[in-house]
């Protein structure tokens, strides 16, 4: 399979279609590939039970909007892709942000007081200003249209997350 | 300052989460073979683990250790970090819907794996200070994404590869990986964290 | 339920479905505590046990857990089940405890317990349930006392070496020397030898079942690219 190497792929299967616009939830591996024994990858999510915890449910909090200019009917699956940039760069915002201005406010105040309730409090703060300038990034980011999911195609049957299968 | 230094250096590379200690290796084998995806990847759970391990801090000195409840640190801390991992989730949320939709359609979803746990459990033996515990957390999961990268990269290689049927999937991956173990080993004359 | 039905169990959770060798899962002690083969020995029997105890008590409160909440309540009992073990171990088998350490609470962790729960125990009664779980266990015992023993062999030229210290003087006759001292590869001791032996078994399997003519596991949801 050729791969543009620019694209970071995803797979989608529409749930719902609602005038112009289509509902999609991601299909997707937990970071622990087969524990997701009731929706694992490629094998639906309408086989799986929901309940707290499961990765059903928490699909399902991931669902989203898309133009649908394609004629996409339920059940279908799409593959869908964004630039391989926006990716790290989201991620970098997303968690990256975050956790440097919170390591950098409790080794501070680590340096400053020696007092380990002193540096919670200042990790905390951290933490919370960099969750503040992340959503400030993230909106920048948004307003660029680089967060955007685009559509790329249809997907072949074998198809999966991890790759097609050969 | 310099032991703080050392110290990471010797979390992150010495004794690496995957190579040396073996955490998180179900995540290390099934999850990607895309560079950028499993960068992604690795600072999500560098997120989870470092504030996981701050609550688990917390929990550890301010609950655990005063009442004597030391045997229930297995179920406590389970529920810690699932609760970590609910809290990021619904933080990046509220932070932004649309960057929160972004990385949820390509990162994997992160869940209790033994690389989370095994961190926290590692910092009860450690003994240190909050800041201590957690720079230790944070340079572990540091080291296992560079890991990841490293791995996503080497299987990038391994996918245009003829292998042999029996080697296939699973198989040629631990052969790699021991490779990479080997190669990790000589970070181990560096420091003795 | 008949006997053939147990049968079936006991041959899917020792060799088709081998939690390790098969199905992928619980790699981290599999590789962390397979130094030895009395290690891994070790390691598989404790997990063994948290696996059989806690599919008898979600087969036995299977009526009475909801779908909405099932996921928390398997983790909160495999997880007290562990506690269990934890407390056990470091009161009457020290030695072991100490070597074993910090693997026995992240048994919580390891996906296999959970994932029989999940498929197996939910939906069954107790006695199957049970022996689902322990000869899933015991089939885990069985992959990590084999990546332990060539682990050994090659790296030390022993088998079940401390055997007696860890389990009790008993166990002194199965401590074996096969090669001379000094003419171990140290590497398969250390950290890339977990990684290689355990890659050459799984290989090893497939080739087993291939000889028998079975359809040879690619590696389920872990398949790559």
């Amino acid at each position: 399979m050729s791969r543009d190497i620019h694209t970071v792929e995803g797979i989608a299967r529409v749930v719902g279609v609602d005038g112009a616009t289509a509902w999609l939830e991601p299909e997707q591996t937990t970071s622990c590939g087969s524990c997701a024994s009731a929706a694992s990858c490629g094998s639906g999510s309408g086989s799986g039970a929901t309940g707290i915890g499961t990765v059903a449910n928490r699909i399902a909090a991931r669902r989203f909007a898309l133009d649908n200019a394609a004629g996409l009917a339920v059940g279908e699956r799409v593959v869908i892709g964004v630039d391989h940039r926006a990716l790290i760069k989201g991620a970098l915002t997303a968690y990256g942000l975050p956790l440097l201005l919170a390591l950098g406010a409790g080794g501070s105040a680590e340096a400053a007081w020696g007092n380990d309730l002193a540096s919670m409090a200042a990790m905390a703060a951290g933490l919370l200003l960099g969750l503040l300038a992340a959503r400030t990034v993230a909106g920048r980011l948004g307003a660029r249209g680089e967060l955007e999911p685009r559509f790329l195609r249809r997907a072949r049957p074998g198809e999966t997350c991890s790759g097609s299968v050969a | 300052m310099k032991d703080f230094a050392l110290m990471m250096i010797g979390a992150a590379l010495v004794n690496n989460v995957i190579l040396a200690r073996f955490l998180g290796l179900c995540s290390f084998m099934g999850v990607t073979t895309r560079i950028d995806t499993a960068a992604g990847m690795g600072l999500a759970t560098t997120f989870v683990i470092t504030v996981s391990s701050m609550a688990d801090w917390a929990v550890q000195h301010y609950l655990l250790d005063p009442y004597g409840l030391g045997f229930l640190r297995t179920v406590t801390f389970i529920l810690v970090i699932a609760s970590a991992v609910q809290f990021t989730e619904m933080t990046i949320k509220k932070v932004s819907p649309s960057l929160f939709q972004m990385l949820g359609i390509y990162l994997p979803l992160i869940t209790t794996n033994c690389a989370v746990l095994g961190v926290a459990l590692l910092l009860v033996e450690g003994h240190m200070s909050f800041v201590g515990s957690t720079l230790f957390a944070f340079a572990s999961s540091l080291g296992y994404s560079l890991v990841m990268v490293i791995f996503a990269g080497l299987r990038e290689r391994l996918a245009l590869a003829q292998v042999p049927r029996l080697f296939a999937g699973p198989p040629i991956g631990f052969i790699v990986a021991s490779l990479l173990a080997m190669a990790f080993m000589g970070f181990s004359g560096i420091s003795t964290g | 339920m008949s006997s053939s039905d147990y049968k079936t169990i006991a041959k899917d959770g020792l060799w088709d479905n081998n939690g390790v060798f098969s199905m992928l899962l619980g790699m981290c002690p599999a590789m962390a505590m397979t130094t030895s083969a009395t290690n891994g020995f070790g390691m598989g029997l404790a997990t063994a046990v948290v696996m059989a105890a806690s599919s008898f008590l979600v087969a036995i409160f299977r009526s009475r857990i909801t779908q909405e909440v099932r996921i928390p309540v398997f983790i909160l009992i495999v997880a007290a089940m562990v506690t269990v073990v934890d407390l056990a171990m470091n009161a009457w088998m020290h030695e072991l405890y100490k070597v074993l350490g910090l693997f026995i609470p992240l048994i919580v962790s390891n996906c296999l317990p959970l994932a029989r729960l999940e498929a197996f125990a939910a939906k069954q009664p107790a006695l199957p349930s049970f022996l689902d779980g322990l000869f899933m266990g015991l089939g885990f015992t069985i992959a990590l006392t084999a990546i332990g023993a060539v682990r050994e062999i090659v790296g030390n030229g022993t088998l079940f070496a401390d055997a007696s210290l860890l389990f009790g003087p008993s166990f002194k006759a199965i401590e074996l020397r096969l090669l001379p001292a000094d003419t171990g590869v140290l590497m398969m001791i250390l950290p890339p030898g977990g990684f290689l032996v355990t890659g050459l078994l799984v290989v090893v399997k497939r080739m087993v079942d291939l000889r028998a003519g079975k359809e040879i596991q690619m590696g389920g949801a872990h398949s790559v690219a």
